[in-house]
């Protein structure tokens, strides 16, 4: 009734290079997404998007182009577009606009931090966990499937015609189901 | 009255504390009588906290303006509509919301549990009550709602006018619903902890739970996502305050656990995972609480006072050795039973998606509380806003978006090479093809192509998930197509609610798709004068300004041609001289393609022109409507099922 044991052997090694393909193939593609969306931000081109990268100091909590645009009654927010909005027409470079707004204002003027130095911790550290994260579940559920006792397993070839008791009782859970 | 309620407080909070020590007394000496006398003192704090509120909203109805909170929050002139509302609108009476609504939930698991999780229901109890006991000495000693000002002020000094929607009406007592509700889940698992019955019934009797608390963050989520884009006037929904996040949070974490709860419900797995899930959701309510109550964190939406924060800190950190310690005792009680076996399994998979769904709970927590890491390490201040968010957390959500593809594809147990191609074949092939039509349809931007790709694969895996249910019902049961879809559902309610619920996920989705192609313009228009932005044609016509009770109003009117159709919107400036601001009411108008977001910036003394600011949102409704579709979900899911009862009745696990 049972497969030999040698059998056995070959079904499992197949399952399990079978196993790690799919694995591999799809955290491959999970990273490459999130590579993909990570080094893929939106580059600013007019004065109005170098404005969205830059928050108002003037406590609304919004980017210097929402707070200009719709509360004119910012001051600070509508002279500071002024400087970015004559700095981007003399045709300066975002990187150097950047760098007079946060020598002037720090760096708390910027939406999001740089990524330079220990900024670096900030935004590497959610991927970097997140990975972690996975390579631990990878391992454990690894672990697991190999600790599953072997007649659980024994008699399921991958891919192969289910046997008559299986079938039934995956019959009976549709039927459970439905 | 006054004083009566402020009495009935700090009976409540005595009788909080003698609930806590007579239910572990009694529990420990297995005295039923003074289990029962704990369940008695529970109810009575809901019965005193019930006549406290009632007593605050007469107050704030009656214009006591004796009451320093009610003098804060309203005036003469606030519409009683928001006169209610502004019961939580400052820390006082949030405070006391939340603990009434825990008062409500305590005694209903009283009522719930009468005859059964006898041996539970003394820790149960003793764990809401010593949140009930925190949050009322906050109350009495920090953010008394009752307290009075040695004189009578002829008027109050009004509601914030951003408080003044519609949307206050459910965002917070939606979101205190929610943070409320995770703390019975909560007092189950530290109950199973306590007593080692760490098995599946703590897991079973609080799934409703579950299920309600984070049904309602969402709608607390998506109602705050509405008022930010109806209120707050920059054209966006969502803009990664800390508010927000502290809100999001929980939510993403209580969803993670209320996936995982599933494989120990079917497999005995994962026992101590779902210990330290629902201690991060609990955890992260109170922290979602204390950042919109503390003030230690600038917010749009933060309207709180300092001081309470350091409490707060120590009671989560009490909350969270507490429960950490006792998991910690119990990890040889929490062993799994079950096996897995093989990479390739539906289970994996929800492993998978959870971990994504406690990384971008993660992320969010990291991008909040960065500026305070980076002050300590660096020094210097820095900001973490939106930028930061969309680029750490866009790749995670779409990772998600394929999980929530492959999760239903993949079998239980193990998947076969024959079993994935069977499946995924459909799904595959209509991904990419739709994502082909979408780029010769002119869509160049390769972030969105690949949201459309996993919207369209996660999509086909639903449909096809209710076409085989509908066609084996049809085969086996003999039933007409139509007859047996809705049976389906209606039989296999949390099965195919959960669909739903991704349906409607797959929605939030399609609207964010809107964001890269949003098109703004600001305009000066003399009185008379048009502009034409795409296909919409708007018409400066006039500027009325008028005076209300509590505001100065500017209302600018304009006709919108859109191909051939008139329609008329007002969009108006409010200056509230009470409380020195100035306030925009947007004009909105709505397709099922997009949002017509009209902000008034500005208007000339003469009233002869004005400056707006026109913003064209891109499938800006289907964001709203996802989250109808997932709340019609989360109903379907929650409804009751005899035959679910009877499934976990008889202990059947599918393996």
């Amino acid at each position: 009734m049972f497969p030999s044991i040698s059998l056995n052997k070959q079904a499992r090694s197949y399952s399990g290079a079978f196993n790690k393909r799919v694995f591999l193939a799809t955290i491959s593609t999970l990273i490459l997404i999130s590579l993909f969306v990570f080094v893929t931000a939106a580059q600013a081109l007019t004065a109005t998007e170098v404005a969205k990268g830059f928050i108002c100091n003037c406590g609304c909590q919004k980017n210097l182009e929402d707070c200009s645009s719709t509360m004119k009654e910012c001051g600070i927010g509508q002279d500071l577009v002024k400087i970015i909005a004559q700095k981007v027409s003399a045709g300066e470079p975002k990187a150097q606009i950047t760098s007079y707004m946060m020598k002037n204002y720090g760096e708390k003027i910027l939406t999001a931090p740089t990524k330079r130095g220990f900024n670096l911790v900030g935004w590497l550290s959610p991927f970097v966990a997140t990975a972690a994260a996975a390579a631990l579940i990878y391992i454990t559920i690894f672990r697991w499937a190999r600790q599953t006792p072997k007649l659980a397993r024994v008699n399921k070839k991958p891919g192969a015609a289910k046997d008559k008791y299986s079938k039934k009782l995956d019959d009976e859970l549709k039927k459970f189901d439905y | 009255m006054v004083d009566i309620a402020y009495f009935s407080l700090i009976v409540s909070l005595a009788l909080s504390g003698y609930a806590v020590v007579i239910s572990l007394l009694g529990a420990r000496l297995k005295r039923e009588e003074m289990i029962k006398s704990g369940e008695r003192a529970v109810l009575s704090v809901f019965v005193l906290l019930t006549f406290a509120s009632i007593a605050l909203f007469h107050a704030f109805l009656s214009r006591n303006f004796q009451l320093e909170y009610v003098a804060s929050y309203s005036d003469r002139s606030l519409p009683t509509i928001y006169t209610i509302s502004a019961f939580w609108a400052g820390n006082p009476g949030s405070m006391l919301l939340w603990a009434w609504l825990l008062s409500i939930f305590s005694a209903i698991v009283i009522y719930q549990n009468r005859r059964k999780n006898r041996e539970l229901i003394p820790y149960i109890l003793s764990i809401l009550m010593t949140t009930s006991v925190f949050f009322l000495a906050m109350i009495i000693f920090t953010a008394n709602p009752f307290k009075q000002l040695n004189f009578i002020p002829p008027d109050g000094r009004g509601l914030n006018p951003m408080l003044e929607n519609p949307g206050m009406y459910l965002h917070p007592p939606t979101l205190y619903l929610g943070y409320v509700g995770f703390a019975i889940p909560f007092a189950f698992a530290m109950a199973a902890l306590i007593t080692g019955k760490t098995g599946e019934v703590w897991i079973r009797t609080t799934r409703k739970w579950t299920i309600f608390a984070w049904f309602f963050l969402a709608v607390g989520n998506m109602v705050g996502a509405w008022w930010a884009y109806y209120t707050l006037g920059w054209g966006g929904h969502w803009a990664w305050d800390p508010v927000e996040n502290a809100s999001f949070m929980p939510w993403l974490t209580g969803s993670a656990f209320l996936h995982s709860v599933m494989i120990q419900e079917k497999k005995r797995m994962l026992k101590t995972w779902n210990m330290v899930l629902i201690i991060i959701t609990f955890i992260l309510t109170l922290l979602g609480t204390f950042i919109t109550r503390s003030g230690v964190i600038q917010s749009v939406h933060s309207f709180s006072q300092a001081g309470i924060g350091p409490f707060f800190l120590g009671f989560m950190g009490f909350v969270l050795v507490g429960s950490l310690t006792l998991l910690a005792f119990r990890l040889n009680k929490l062993q799994s039973k079950g096996e897995l076996e093989s990479l390739v399994s539906r289970e994996s998979t929800f492993l998978f998606n959870n971990l994504i769904l406690v990384g971008l709970a993660f992320a969010v927590l990291w991008g909040t509380v960065f500026p305070f890491i980076s002050e300590a390490v660096k020094g210097t201040k820095i900001t973490v806003g939106p930028p930061f968010f969309n680029q750490v957390a866009t790749p995670l959500f779409l990772i998600l978006l394929l999980l929530m593809g492959i999760c239903p594809l993949i079998a239980w147990r193990k998947a076969t090479p024959s079993n994935l191609r069977r499946n995924f074949i459909y799904p595959l092939v209509a991904a990419i093809a739709g994502a082909i039509l979408a780029y010769i349809g002119g869509i160049r931007l390769i972030l969105v192509l690949i949201t459309v790709l996993l919207m369209i694969f996660v999509t086909t895996t639903i449909v096809l998930e209710f076409y085989r249910g509908t066609k084996a019902r049809h085969r086996m049961a003999n039933e007409n197509y139509f007859k047996a879809f809705f049976t389906l559902i209606w039989r296999n309610k949390r099965r195919y609610g959960g669909y739903i619920i991704h349906a409607g996920v797959v929605l939030l989705f399609l609207a964010t798709i809107g964001e890269g192609y949003k098109t703004e313009k600001i305009v000066n228009l003399k009185k008379g004068e048009s502009v034409q932005i795409r296909q919409y044609n708007l018409k400066f016509e006039n500027l009325s300004t008028f005076p209300t009770a509590s505001k100065q109003v500017a209302a600018a009117n304009l006709t919108v041609s859109n191909s051939g159709h008139l329609k008329s919107i007002t969009a108006r400036k409010e200056w509230y001289p009470k409380q020195e601001q100035n306030w925009t009411r947007v004009a909105v108008s709505s397709t099922l393609k997009e949002d017509l977001y009209i902000i008034f910036s500005e208007f000339s003394e003469k009233g002869d022109n004005a400056t707006f600011k026109i913003i064209i949102n891109p499938l800006m409704i289907w964001f709203w409507i996802g989250g109808y579709v997932m709340a019609f979900g989360t109903v379907i899911v929650m409804w009751p099922d005899r035959r679910e009862k009877l499934r976990l009745a008889t202990g059947y696990t599918r393996r």
